[in-house]
C-alpha cells in the first residue's frame, strides 16, 4: 500500500504539476480545492500525510487546520505559505502543523519534508514493531497517571487518550523518558524532526503549549512540563 | 538778531526731539525684526511670531513717542511767544526808563518799582544799570538763587536722577544753556549786559537750576543818542514749566498704561497662539522624524478655535497618512502573495517537466505554464493600474456623459464577443430611466467599471447563461443593475468581494483570467464618482452588481 497524501490548494496551476511530481515519487495523491472538500476528502481518503495551502475560498487553510486538530486528527500536516511575513507560519505552527514551506518552493525541498516527517513516522512506528517482540514494558512509560505507549503511538491520562500528532508525541517522549532533566529547545527538535531539520525555536513552544492543553483539557491541575527560563522545559515527575 | 536766536533755538530743539526718536526706537527693537526678516526664511524659526506680536504691540508706545514730538513743539512754540513777550517787555522797560532819564535823571532806581507794578508775569527780576555798568537798582526775587545740594536720602536721590533722566529722554527738556546763577553777586558780568552798554539788545531762554526756563531780556537805556545805562529783566517762565510737566506726566502715565497693556497683550497672544502652534510644529516634526504613535499630535479641540481645529484636522491627516501607509503596505503585501503563486505553480512546473514522458501530461504543464505567464502579465497590469489609480482619478477631465450611450456600446460589443467566443453567453439590456440618463464623469473609467464588472459576471455564469443589464432611475440617481446566473455570492462575504485579491471562484474555466483586483479597481472608481457600488444575488441565486451614479446636476462640480 502506497502512501497518501492529501493535497488541498485552490491554484489549480500549483496542483497540476506538484500532483505529477507527487505521483513520480509514488505516492497516492487527493486534490482538493477549497478548505471544505478538504475537510470532507481527508476525512474519506484518510491519508499519511496532509499538505494545506493558507489562502483558500469557503474555508482558508488556517481554519482547515484547527478543524482538523480539533477533531483529533493527528496525521502530520505542512502548511504552504506564500507570504513573507512569519505570522502565518507562527499561527499554522500554534494551531498544530508540523511543518512550514514558503511559496514558491523547490519541489525537491517539499518532497524532502514530506519524506523526513513520513520518516520519522515510519522510525517511530519501525520501532514499535519491532520492539514488539520483545518485552511490551520497554515501549511503555509510565509516569504516574500519564501511560506513554510508543508502540500504539497513544497516550493517556487517568484512562483517557489524548490525541496527541507525531511531533507532540515524540516531544513528549523525549521530556518524559527522563523526568527532571532539562531539555533545550535544539536537543527537543533534535529528538522530535531528527537531526536533518532546520526549525525554528517557536515551534516547540507551540507544540508544548498544544501538549499543555491537552492534558489540560482531561485534568485542569495537571501540568508537568516547565518552562526553564532561557534553557527549555522539563517533566516534573511530582505532578 | 533775537528772531534769529529763536530760530536756531527752536531748529535745535526739534534736532534733538528727532534724535530723541530715532535712539528710542532703537532701543524698543524695530530695527532687530526687520534684520530679523532677512535672514533665512526656508530655517524653522521658533521665536519669530513671539517677536512680532511683541512688537506689533509696542507700536502704541512707538505711536507715542511721537507724541512727545508735539510735545516739543509745543513747547517751542510756548517758548518763542514768550521770547515775544520778553521783547516786548524789554521795550517797554526800556522806555520807562528813558522816560525817567529825562523827566527825573536823579530817581532812575525808582523805575524799577514801576516795572515791577505794571509787568504781570511776575515774579520778574529787574536790574538797571548805569552806563558804567554800575548797578542802581536791583529787585532780586527770593525764588532765583542756587539750588542747594538735595539733602534727602541717597536711594531717593538716585530714584529722582532716574526718573528725571527719564524724562528727560521722553520730552527733550533743558538742552538750553545755564543760566550762570553763580555770576548773581558781580551783576555787570551777566550775559547780555556789556552788549547792550555797547548798543545792543538781547534776549536770551536759559535752564535755571536745570529744570526751570528762564528768560532774559537786556535792552540798552539812550536819551539823546547818549548811552545812559542798561536794563536786565530776567523771569522764570514758571507757567510753561508748569504746563509742561503735567503733560509730560501724562504722557508718562500713559505710558506706563500702555506699555502694560502691550506686554499683557503680548504675553496672552504668546500664550494662546504662539506656544500651541509651537507645540503644533514640535508635534508634527517629531511624526515626520519616524514617531509612530498616532497619540503624538495634541488635541486642543476644547479650545473650539482656529488653532483647536488646527490640532484636529492635523490629527485627520496623520491619521489618513498612517491609513493611507497602511494601505500601502498591506497592498504590496497583497502583491507579492498573488505574484507568488503563479511563480510557485511555475517553478514546480519547471522542476517536474523534464522527468514528465508521458505527451497528455507534457502538454498539460505546458498549458500550465502558458496560463501562468498570462496570469502574471494581468496581475502586473492590473496591480500598476490599481496603483496608480489614485493619481489617475484625481487629474482625470470629467465631462456630461449618457448613461444609455455607453452601456448599449458595451452590450454590443459583448454580444459581438460572444459570438466569437467558445464560452458562450446572452447579454441584453434595458433601460426603464423615463430621463435621459445623463451624469458626470470620465467614460474611459466608466466603461472601465462596468467592463470589469460584466467580465466579472461573465465569469461566474455557465455556458449558455445571460447577462442581464438594467438601467433604472432614482429621484436624485441612476441605477446600473448587471445581473448573472452564476452561483450567486457567499452569504456575509457581500462586502469582501471588492477587496483586492478576494477570490471566490472555483470554476476551472476561467481560471487565471481574473486577478483579484477588477471588483476592487471599480469600486474605486466609484467611489471617485461619488457613487456607489453593491452586490446582491438575485432571487433566482446569480449575483447582481448595482451601480448608483448620481445624476448631471446632482453631483459635486469638484471630486
Amino acid at each position: 500500500m502506497s502512501t497518501k497524501i492529501t493535497l488541498v490548494d485552490d491554484d489549480r496551476n500549483i496542483t497540476t504539476s506538484l500532483e505529477m511530481a507527487l505521483a513520480s515519487e509514488g505516492f497516492e495523491v487527493s486534490v482538493f480545492h477549497d478548505g471544505v472538500a478538504g475537510f470532507e476528502g481527508i476525512a474519506s481518503k484518510q491519508p499519511d500525510i496532509a499538505i494545506l495551502d493558507i489562502k483558500m475560498p469557503k474555508m482558508d487553510g488556517i481554519e482547515l487546520l484547527q478543524k482538523l486538530r480539533n477533531s483529533d486528527y493527528t496525521l502530520p500536516i505542512i502548511m504552504l505559505t506564500s507570504k513573507d511575513d512569519e505570522v502565518d507560519q507562527i499561527v499554522g505552527l500554534r494551531m498544530g502543523a508540523d511543518d512550514y514551506i514558503t511559496k514558491p518552493f523547490s519541489q525537491r525541498l517539499l518532497i524532502e519534508r514530506i519524506k523526513s516527517l513520513l520518516r520519522r513516522q515510519d522510525v517511530f512506528l519501525k520501532d514499535a514493531s519491532g520492539a514488539d517482540s520483545n518485552a511490551d514494558n520497554e515501549n511503555i512509560l509510565l509516569r504516574g497517571q500519564l501511560r506513554l505507549d510508543s508502540a500504539r503511538h497513544s497516550c493517556t491520562l487517568k484512562g483517557n487518550p489524548i490525541y496527541l500528532t507525531v511531533t507532540e508525541f515524540l516531544l513528549l517522549k523525549s521530556l518524559v523518558i527522563k523526568p527532571g532533566h532539562v531539555k533545550s529547545r535544539d536537543q527537543l527538535i533534535d529528538d522530535a524532526y531528527g537531526e536533518d531539520n532546520y526549525v525554528d525555536d517557536r515551534i516547540i513552544d507551540s507544540h508544548i503549549k498544544r501538549i499543555r492543553k491537552k492534558f489540560r483539557d482531561i485534568d485542569p491541575h495537571f501540568n508537568p512540563i516547565e518552562t526553564i527560563y532561557g534553557v527549555g522545559y522539563k517533566y516534573e515527575d511530582s505532578h | 538778531m533775537s528772531d534769529t536766536n529763536t530760530k536756531t533755538l527752536i531748529k535745535r530743539l526739534r534736532h534733538k526731539v528727532k534724535g530723541d526718536i530715532g535712539a528710542l526706537s532703537a532701543k524698543k527693537g524695530l530695527p532687530l525684526l526687520a534684520s530679523r526678516a532677512r535672514t533665512d526664511t526656508r530655517k524653522y524659526h521658533p521665536a519669530r511670531l513671539l517677536l512680532l506680536i511683541t512688537g506689533v504691540n509696542l507700536i502704541p508706545l512707538v505711536l507715542l513717542i511721537f507724541a512727545l514730538l508735539f510735545l516739543g513743539e509745543y513747547r517751542a512754540s510756548l517758548i518763542e511767544s514768550e521770547l515775544e513777550l520778553a521783547e516786548l517787555q524789554g521795550q517797554y522797560a526800556r522806555s520807562v526808563v528813558e522816560n525817567k532819564y529825562l523827566t527825573n535823571p536823579d530817581d532812575v532806581g525808582s523805575a524799577l518799582n514801576e516795572l515791577n507794578r505794571n509787568m504781570a508775569r511776575a515774579p520778574l527780576w529787574v536790574m538797571i544799570f548805569d552806563a558804567q555798568s554800575g548797578l542802581i537798582s536791583n529787585s532780586l526775587p527770593a525764588d532765583i538763587k542756587a539750588q542747594p545740594k538735595s539733602e534727602e536720602g541717597i536711594l531717593n536721590a538716585l530714584a529722582f536722577s532716574a526718573l528725571n533722566s527719564f524724562y528727560e529722554l521722553l520730552s527733550v527738556s533743558y538742552n538750553l544753556p545755564p543760566f550762570p546763577i553763580n555770576k548773581i553777586d558781580m551783576p555787570q558780568h551777566l550775559p547780555g549786559v556789556q552788549m547792550a552798554l555797547d548798543g545792543q539788545s538781547t534776549i536770551g531762554a536759559w535752564s535755571l537750576n536745570k529744570n526751570q526756563l528762564f528768560f532774559t531780556t537786556v535792552v540798552p537805556v539812550t536819551v539823546n543818542n547818549e548811552a545812559k545805562g542798561v536794563v536786565f529783566l530776567g523771569r522764570p517762565a514758571s507757567a510753561i514749566d508748569e504746563t509742561l510737566t503735567s503733560l509730560r506726566n501724562d504722557i508718562f502715565r500713559f505710558f506706563l498704561i500702555i506699555l502694560f497693556v502691550s506686554i499683557s497683550v503680548s504675553l496672552l497672544l504668546v500664550n494662546t497662539i504662539a506656544t500651541p502652534l509651537r507645540k503644533l510644529a514640535k508635534a508634527t516634526e517629531s511624526i515626520r522624524q519616524g514617531a509612530t504613535s498616532l497619540s503624538e499630535i495634541p488635541d486642543m479641540s476644547d479650545r473650539g478655535d482656529e488653532i483647536g481645529e488646527l490640532s484636529l484636522s492635523l490629527r485627520a491627516l496623520v491619521q489618513a497618512l498612517w491609513q493611507r501607509m497602511d494601505n500601502i503596505e498591506r497592498f504590496a503585501a497583497d502583491v507579492a502573495h498573488e505574484l507568488k503563486n503563479p511563480i510557485a505553480s511555475m517553478q514546480s512546473a519547471l522542476e517536474i517537466l523534464p522527468s514528465i514522458k508521458a505527451k497528455k501530461d507534457k502538454e498539460r504543464l505546458l498549458s500550465v505554464l502558458n496560463q501562468d505567464v498570462r496570469r502574471l502579465d494581468r496581475l502586473v497590469t492590473d496591480i500598476s493600474q490599481a496603483s496608480r489609480l489614485d493619481v489617475a482619478l484625481s487629474t482625470e477631465d470629467v465631462t456630461a456623459l449618457d448613461l444609455d450611450n455607453i452601456l448599449e456600446n458595451l452590450v454590443q460589443k459583448y454580444a459581438h464577443r460572444s459570438e466569437a467566443s467558445e464560452h458562450a453567453y446572452t447579454i441584453s439590456m434595458t433601460n426603464t430611466a423615463l430621463t435621459p440618463a445623463r451624469i458626470e464623469g470620465n467614460a474611459g473609467r466608466l466603461e472601465q467599471v462596468f467592463t470589469n464588472v460584466i467580465d466579472n459576471a461573465i465569469s461566474f455564469t455557465p455556458e449558455g447563461g445571460t447577462i442581464s443589464i438594467k438601467l433604472t432611475e432614482r429621484p436624485t440617481a441612476y441605477e446600473i443593475h448587471i445581473s448573472d446566473e452564476g452561483s450567486g455570492i457567499s452569504k456575509g462575504k457581500e462586502h469582501q468581494i471588492f477587496e483586492r485579491f478576494y477570490s471566490e471562484r472555483d470554476i476551472e474555466g476561467n481560471f487565471g483570467v481574473n486577478s483579484g483586483l477588477g471588483l476592487s479597481i471599480a469600486q474605486q472608481i466609484i467611489h471617485a464618482h461619488t457613487g456607489l457600488i453593491q452586490a446582491t444575488n438575485n432571487l433566482n441565486g446569480g449575483a447582481c452588481f448595482t451601480i448608483t451614479l448620481p445624476k448631471l446636476n446632482q453631483s459635486t462640480k469638484e471630486r
